[in-house]
């Protein structure tokens, strides 16, 4: 319980104490890639400890891709492409420091509230809603995917069996523009008949029907394919290819920390009629085999029924399995009407080996050799010295099978099975040229004795011996007098890469030096001393260093052995007694080398374990009244090995296992139920999951009294849900709850929450002929799924507006939300005391009459006689390991987007946010117990207006202002137990303001189209810092189909004062398309 | 006046309305004459064309045409010198169809029906088709020629009653002194079906069903994927999935 709480502990601290600056854009061109950057404030740390992820996925679709961002010029940054943009993304950005600690933008629950961006398509296309009806249409022509010549297209659709579309408010696509005055659509069917020509190449034709309701349906899209009459003569092999080669180079500079990184990327797509082919690479500058690839290579096979992906890709099966992590290898799907199926065979993590010269390989002692009282090595208690491995990372095989069955639309039936395993043989045993420090064991006997320095200089002088002269207190080598460290002049050091004396800091004394005659420790009178205090007396109440000069000797694994005969002979040559002979009496007492064994461990190395995982899914999805009502429910089940190289699970590891007692660890139970006898018989299936002493869960359920529900729902490594979703007048109604336990691991997935319960309901509708909707979402998170116990939890309760007024009017989006949040932990605002000499026994704090106390054998001193009473004594106990969370956040955001026709085109774009989160805590009242109490309260603002405006097809200009301001925490002030007043310094803000002034501008001459800006932020707070920006590049056509782009970017700081002018950012980028 | 003129408003309303669309015309190649029922002479079929009940198609020398019916995507190649007129009726969101076939070549791929079955009527023969891919030669009062793909066919000679099915690979002649005679196709009869698609455009695509005699219905148990190398030479991998 106490681990359970420090970790929510420090996942709030982390949590709540910085934040990520971001300003999203809600409305972007559909022919523009969108570049997201985030920074964070309130982290005091290095950036490169900092882990930034960006999840991002289409409008509509249900997973997440994930993919690093890199941090360039001050900020996180990621873009994504316009060709995966279409009509709308969503995404959120995580980031993860090094302790584990994750924040999140939106940081409310950023998986299911999304940042939205949509395009001029997605606006004009979809009025208000995507959860739509399923049509019942046959495609008349062309047939999808097929290929046929120009004048043979035209699109016709049967709608025939569907009785409730309003025909009037159908659309028709042809790559996305709207064509549909050109059609005839009719109550049962629709002909468009174009008045032009497509050309040749793939294009997309999509078609939208409303009930009469106004709701839409589900967007019927297809392709087909225009080819040339020619090609079609010819039947040609190949019917049309396409590419796109770019290089790009970015080379910044930001507060010194240079980076630079070149990037080769390109893509070939080719239509061979009956298959398409498509293939991707990227070669990266920052590929090191050292860690994992940044290069990306994927081949692509599409046919009418299988796709099969080679190389690089994002496989997504659900959240509880793998869900667009990248893996490596065959990826391969196959659909028709009835199956679905996709197959796995890859990695997710390639191996590393780590680097010869950075802990590859280290020594670790594991004895030390026995000398006997002779002062001989026993030669049958060598030292042992285990070589282990470090610094490496497995290679991550994954293996898995997503099987669907879809029974006449209304019934779907999935299975998944994912296998993620470590391949141990990965990863060598040996990194030639391994450097390794010698441990201390090995190289103790070439120290010098310890000293006390009492002089302050650092160095050994004369009677700066610890102890006293007639004992060896200090004699750690050598003879009993002084000596210094080894030259080295009898050790070969050839076999040594690197070696160096250090004078190491061994601890404190006190007493000055002395000769103890009668051996009592303490200096008695006619003894000498040194008066280093010059009190003219032997004092023992000083404060001195004590020092030993320590060889650091570093070496090869290869030279290990030859640096071990040399020691073992220099030793036999020079280890002498006082009068200068070989002797090795002294051994048995004093620091010699003696000898060692080598041990290269196979296993159990230092570095990372090798893990096994598992994971078995099911999902149900029953699609009732004609998708009016769906109900999809679902369980995963993991179980995860965290290190293979344990012993496998056996009867008898089982038994040992958490076993107190002798007795225990052979009564045939495990946590009192008995270990059924199939326990032997696991290994039998090692090769599906092997099982071992590190599995979690070691059992999976106790079955000896029978399995209820609740055990079934409070499995730790089960994930379960049930979600409905239904549709009645006009709304549109979503519940169920998902839970995931604390022991279900998925590695394919390493970023899914665990030990969570969800619950939720949301309603969405539609008012003012679809053109207002409003959302109402409540969710409930425990963080834990006991039912018993009481978990901390989280009740969020938001309200969405949108109003789409119509084609070229404002948009408006408007939530409030409402989150109430308590860790389950009540504050004590009294104190809670703890009986340390407990009198009677009752576990109380009790003030006991002295006879009283007599009858318990306590007996009254002078002072409790005198009162007749005793008071039991006791001790507070500490309550800042259970420290509560009760807050009520309110957050208000507001974002409208409009076009304005004022003498020229602007678009306008205005954001607010504010959040406030209050400490429910009755703050004053609390400090009374926990001095060091700090405040989870937080407040967040943040205002953007951003305005471009088109002057002509040349000019366009880009102007923004936005201001952000933060604080956390709360200055609190309390009385310490020495009466003396203290500040908690738990308080911090930061006010960010920027403006930009950015334009577009197309010169017609060989500098192309130029885009100068200006960028200014003042920042105040924590951090008292302004900047300024400049920016320019320009983006030119070289050649048909060959752009060069160009920007630079450069930045003048000045931080607390201190100005900085090594900013800047050049990134270049040469396309080229054929 | 008034009166009449309402009663042949009325009337001619009534003749609109329930004159349902069964089937568009997808694709038309070379002389493709068409006209309705009411119509009294010959025009050009186009594509996009609609197709009412009692419709007329003939198609030239080197005319070629297709059409797609509403409800289930039915599709008919009518192809070169062929005459053939378009009946149907709507019935519980289905069409009921019928082709009647005077003279020419045709292709049927007829998916599942679900109200009734699929007639195609020669002056020799008549078909019931609950869904399948087959072709008819019909010349004229002289008999007819079937060619099954997939699925069966179940035909009947007009002049004998005689029954036969046709399936997969087999060949049925059905002539007009009433004989009905079943036998299996000849590589020569197979390669001259493939030619009269290639040369109609209707092969090189989405047609792995046709040219390896697998039928709509049995694609969802059945998947071809066939590779053509530089020679021509093709090979087929068939996936049965159960």
């Amino acid at each position: 319980m106490i681990k359970k709480i420090i970790a929510i502990f420090l996942y709030f601290s982390l949590l709540f104490s910085q934040t990520i600056i971001h300003n999203p854009i809600f409305d972007i061109d559909s022919n523009k890639n969108y570049s997201v950057e985030a920074s964070i404030i309130g982290y005091d740390g290095d950036y490169v400890n900092l882990k930034a992820t960006l999840f991002y996925r289409s409008y509509g679709q249900s997973t997440y891709f994930n993919d690093k961002m890199i941090y360039i010029d001050g900020k996180f940054r990621y873009t994504i492409p316009s060709s995966f943009i279409q009509n709308a993304i969503e995404y959120y950005i995580l980031i993860e420091n090094l302790n584990g600690g994750v924040i999140a933008f939106p940081d409310n629950d950023p998986r299911e509230n999304p940042i939205l961006v949509k395009t001029e398509k997605f606006i004009s296309s979809t009025t208000n809603s995507i959860e739509t009806l399923v049509p019942d249409y046959e495609i008349l022509h062309p047939e999808p995917d097929t290929f046929i010549k120009p004048d043979e297209f035209f699109i016709s659709l049967s709608y025939f069996k569907m009785d409730d579309i309003d025909i009037s408010k159908t659309k028709i696509f042809i790559d996305n523009l709207d064509y549909t005055s050109l059609a005839n659509i009719k109550y049962s069917h629709m002909i468009l008949i174009p008045d032009f020509e497509l050309i040749p190449g793939e294009h997309e034709i999509k078609v939208i029907f409303f009930n009469s309701i106004g709701l839409q349906y589900e967007p019927i899209i297809w392709k087909v394919n225009i080819i040339l009459n020619d090609i079609i003569k010819k039947e040609s092999f190949i019917v049309s290819q396409n590419g796109n080669i770019e290089g790009n180079l970015n080379n910044t500079s930001s507060d010194n920390i240079l980076l630079q990184v070149g990037q080769l990327k390109g893509d070939y797509k080719v239509d061979l009629d009956w298959m398409k082919f498509k293939s991707n690479f990227l070669k990266s500058s920052l590929e090191d085999l050292n860690e994992q690839t940044k290069d990306r290579l994927s081949i692509d096979f599409s046919t009418k029924y299988f796709n099969i992906k080679l190389g690089d890709s994002y496989p997504s099966f659900s959240d509880y399995t793998i869900n667009g992590n990248r893996m490596r290898g065959v990826n391969i799907k196959f659909k028709n009407k009835k199956f679905d199926i996709n197959f796995l065979s890859g990695h997710l993590l390639r191996e590393t080996q780590g680097l010869p010269d950075f802990g590859a390989m280290a020594i670790l002692e594991n004895r030390a050799p026995t000398f006997q009282a002779s002062g001989f090595l026993d030669l049958d208690n060598l030292g042992i010295i285990d070589i282990t491995r470090d610094n490496y990372s497995f290679k991550q095989g994954i293996l898995g099978l997503n099987i669907a069955h879809t029974n006449d639309n209304n019934f779907t039936f999935k299975f998944e099975v994912l296998k993620v395993k470590d391949k141990i043989q990965s990863v060598n045993q040996v990194v030639d040229n391994s450097l390794m420090l010698l441990p201390e064991n090995m190289v103790r006997h070439l120290f010098s004795d310890i000293f006390v320095d009492y002089n302050m200089n650092g160095y050994f002088d004369e009677n700066e011996f610890i102890g006293n002269l007639n004992a060896p207190d200090h004699d750690v080598v050598g003879s009993i007098s002084w000596d210094s460290n080894n030259d080295l002049s009898s050790i070969n050091k050839n076999n040594f890469i690197s070696f160096f004396l250090d004078t190491v800091f061994i601890g404190k004394f006190n007493d000055e030096p002395l000769d103890d005659q009668n051996g009592n420790g303490v200096w008695d009178n006619g003894e000498w001393y040194e008066d280093i205090d010059g009190d003219n007396q032997w004092s023992s109440d000083g404060d001195y260093d004590v020092y030993q000069y320590q060889w650091k000797i570093n070496v090869e694994y290869e030279n290990l052995q030859l640096v071990i005969d040399d020691f073992i002979l220099n030793e036999e040559l020079y280890h002498t007694d006082q009068s200068g002979s070989v002797d090795m009496t002294d051994c048995a007492y004093n620091n010699c080398f003696g000898d060692y064994e080598i041990n290269l461990l196979q296993n159990q190395w230092e570095g990372a374990k090798p893990q096994d995982n598992i994971i078995i899914a099911t999902d149900y999805l029953h699609n009732l009244s004609k998708g009016s009502i769906k109900l999809n429910y679902g369980f995963a089940f993991s179980m995860l090995n965290q290190n293979i190289w344990n012993p496998a699970l056996t009867f008898e590891n089982l038994d040992q296992l958490g076993a107190e007692t002798a007795e225990d660890s052979i009564d045939g139970k495990f946590n009192g139920a008995d270990i059924p006898d199939i326990v032997n018989n696991l290994e039998n299936f090692e090769e599906i999951f092997q099982t071992g002493t590190s599995q979690v869960p070691i059992i999976p359920i106790d079955i000896n009294d029978g399995i209820t529900f609740r055990d079934f729902l409070t499995l730790p490594s089960l994930s379960v849900y049930f979600d409905v979703y239904q549709k009645i007048l006009g709304h549109k109604i979503n519940w169920g709850f998902k839970q995931v336990g604390p022991e279900f691991n998925s590695l394919g997935n390493p970023f899914l929450q665990t030990n969570v319960r969800e619950q939720y309901f949301s309603d969405r509708t539609y008012f003012l002929d679809n053109k207002l909707n409003f959302q109402f979402k409540w969710k409930r998170i425990e963080d834990g799924i006991s039912l018993v116990e009481d978990n901390g939890e989280t009740n969020k309760y938001d309200f969405i507006f949108g109003f789409y007024p119509g084609v070229n009017m404002p948009t408006y989006n408007l939530s409030v939300g409402i989150y109430n949040r308590t860790n389950g932990i009540d504050p004590l605002y009294n104190p809670v005391l703890i009986v340390t000499e407990d009198i009677n026994g009752n576990g109380l704090v009790d003030t006991l009459e002295c006879d009283i106390a007599a009858i318990y054998e306590y007996y009254c001193n002078e002072d409790e006689l005198s009162s007749n009473e005793v008071i039991e004594e006791s001790e507070v106990l500490s309550t800042q390991l259970y420290q509560p969370e009760k807050t009520r956040t309110g957050q208000f955001s507001l974002s409208i987007n409009s076009t304005i026709n004022y003498i020229y085109r602007h678009r306008v774009n205005l954001n607010i946010y504010y959040s406030d989160k209050k400490d429910l805590v009755n703050i004053n009242k609390y400090l009374v117990v926990n001095k060091t109490y700090y405040s989870p309260r937080s407040l967040t603002q943040s205002y953007y207006l951003g305005v471009s405006t088109v002057f002509t097809n040349r000019l366009e200009t880009f102007t923004s202002i936005n201001y952000n301001y933060y604080d956390y925490g709360l200055d609190t002030e309390y009385i310490d137990e020495n009466g003396e007043e203290k500040v908690n310094d738990f308080f911090q803000s930061q006010t960010i303001l920027g403006f930009s002034f950015n334009t577009k501008y197309e010169t017609y001459s060989i500098f192309g189209k130029i885009n100068p800006g200006v960028n200014f932020s003042l920042g105040r707070g924590n951090t008292n810092f302004s900047q300024l920006s400049f920016k320019a590049g320009s983006q030119l056509s070289i050649v048909e189909n060959l752009t060069f782009n160009i920007n630079l970017n450069y930045k003048i700081k000045f931080i607390d004062g201190n100005p900085s002018y090594d900013n800047y950012s050049i990134l270049m980028d040469l396309k080229y398309k054929f | 006046m008034i009166t009449k003129l309402f009663l042949i408003i009325f009337i001619f309303s009534c003749s609109l309305f329930s004159s349902s669309t069964l089937a568009v015309v997808s694709k038309t190649k070379g002389n493709v004459k068409h006209k309705t029922k009411s119509d009294k002479e010959l025009g050009s079929a186009k594509i996009g064309m609609e197709l009412f009940n009692n419709d007329f198609i003939q198609t030239g020398q080197n005319g070629f045409a297709k059409y797609v019916y509403l409800d289930d995507g039915t599709q008919i190649k009518v192809h070169n010198n062929s005459e053939v007129y378009i009946r149907g009726e709507v019935e519980r969101r289905s069409i009921i169809k019928q082709l009647k076939v005077d003279e020419g070549t045709v292709k049927f791929d007829v998916k599942k029906q679900s109200v009734d079955e699929f007639t195609v009527i020669t002056p020799t023969s008549v078909a019931s088709v609950k869904g399948t891919s087959f072709w008819i030669d019909c010349s004229g009062n002289n008999g007819d020629q079937f060619f099954g793909e997939s699925g069966s066919v179940v035909i009947r000679n007009r002049e004998s009653g005689a029954r036969k099915q046709l399936t997969k690979n087999t060949v049925a002649n059905s002539l007009p002194d009433g004989s009905l005679k079943l036998r299996d196709i000849t590589p020569e009869e197979l390669e001259m079906l493939k030619k009269r698609e290639v040369d109609t455009g209707e092969s090189s695509t989405n047609t792995i069903n046709n040219e390896t005699g697998s039928s709509s219905e049995d694609s969802e148990n059945e998947i071809l994927i066939e590779f053509e190398d530089e020679t021509g030479e093709k090979k087929t991998i068939t996936i049965i999935v159960q």
